[in-house]
């Protein structure tokens, strides 16, 4: 839990409190970063963004999103993480992927930046249109929010598919500057 | 704006955006949409990027958060610096609708263009002080291929100047834009003015 005591105007003492308790936020836990170190207390400066960072992953990879499985979402991410790649995001994902017992081969050809021939139209074209938006964001056209309109999903279901790999390429990327902080302050 | 550039595609004119699905019918909003659209940015509203991703509103609601936190709290790394940054991710990543915005408020922060020009130009060599080449590099660097970032980088930051709070701030937007560019890029295109 972050706690920040500031004086307001008024004289009397305002508590802001983060809205995730201790250990629950993702990129600190696998950062392995704790308060009172330099890079979490830098990070910790910056509470809005820790908290939305935070809520945005568990909306996009926690919360029932109509038409589109957990798991399912989970997989984008694994395969956003590996074609990244981001090893410590990919090790995150893999472990809920294996919670919710996903298909161990799927998690492997995924982990490998590879989609599985097997799997159904609708996830292929899911996790094809990740690859495109991961590696050439330029690529993404009209034609592959029709293909996946064709494969079923609503415009509803592609704002949240949308909204989840664009999510993750910012979220590999806080782990890497974090990471590159982290590992500056060792080597000092 | 002093002057309209337009190099190798990139522009800072004001440019419109359309978006390729439906997007949500204002008049049709829940009231939680039209709140969290009010919240997202003034011209929301009336803007097809925002009323598509108003499909999904907490997603939005939580997206606008970490954008305006970024970009527009006090302290930390200059905004002028963090529209700069943001530039060269869009330019490095081919978005001209974002590039034309952050060039925009790079101007209206810094009261000049030069270094936005050699963002247009060529991104690696871009940068008017040893400050904002270290700035731009960094960009390049965690947009490109964030899993060879590493301590070299920073410290070639630390070199330029730049202490824990400006480099953290560098990195979330860098990163916002990572997020920002592919809803751009990928949910519709920019308009142009008419010639």
């Amino acid at each position: 839990m972050v706690t920040r005591n500031t004086l307001n105007p008024f004289g009397t003492t305002m508590t802001q409190i983060s809205q995730h308790p201790a250990g629950s936020d993702t990129l600190d836990r696998i950062l392995g970063l704790t308060s009172g170190s330099v890079v979490f207390d830098t990070r910790h400066q910056r509470s809005k963004v820790v908290d939305a960072t935070q809520a945005s992953e568990d909306l996009l990879l926690g919360s029932p999103i109509e038409g589109l499985s957990l798991q399912d979402r989970l997989l984008v991410a694994l395969l956003a993480c590996a074609l990244t790649p981001c090893p410590e995001l990919a090790q995150e994902y893999t472990e809920r992927l294996n919670a919710l017992g996903a298909s161990p081969e799927t998690i492997r050809d995924l982990s490998a930046g590879q989609i599985t021939q097997t799997l159904d139209a609708r996830l292929k074209q899911i996790l094809l249109f990740t690859q495109t938006l991961i590696l050439d964001p330029l690529k993404a056209d009209k034609q592959a929010l029709l293909a996946l309109q064709s494969s079923g999903l609503t415009t509803a279901q592609i704002t949240a598919l949308a909204q989840l790999i664009a999510f993750v390429s910012y979220q590999v990327r806080v782990c890497a500057g974090l990471k590159a902080m982290k590992q500056w302050g060792v080597t000092l | 704006m002093s002057e309209v550039i337009r190099i190798k595609g990139f522009t800072n004119e004001v440019l419109d955006w359309k978006a390729w699905l439906d997007v949500v019918d204002v008049a049709q909003a829940t009231p939680e949409q039209i709140a969290i659209l009010e919240e997202s940015h003034p011209k929301a509203k009336v803007s097809d990027y925002y009323l598509f991703l108003a499909h999904q509103p907490e997603i939005l609601r939580q997206r606008s958060a970490a954008f305006n936190a970024i970009m527009y709290a006090p302290g930390g790394m200059p905004r002028a610096e963090r529209e700069l940054s943001t530039a060269v991710v869009s330019r490095i990543n081919g978005c001209v609708y974002c590039a034309s915005v952050h060039a925009q408020r790079f101007e209206q922060l810094a009261k000049r263009t030069d270094a936005i020009k050699q963002v247009f130009e060529d991104p690696q060599t871009a940068g008017t002080t040893a400050r904002e080449k270290a700035i731009v590099q960094f960009s390049i660097a965690l947009t490109e291929d964030p899993a060879q970032v590493s301590a070299a980088n920073i410290q070639a930051l630390k070199e330029a100047g730049l202490n824990e709070a400006d480099i953290l701030d560098l990195i979330h937007s860098v990163a916002i834009f990572a997020w920002a560019n592919r809803l751009m890029l990928n949910l519709g295109e920019p308009v142009f003015p008419p010639a």
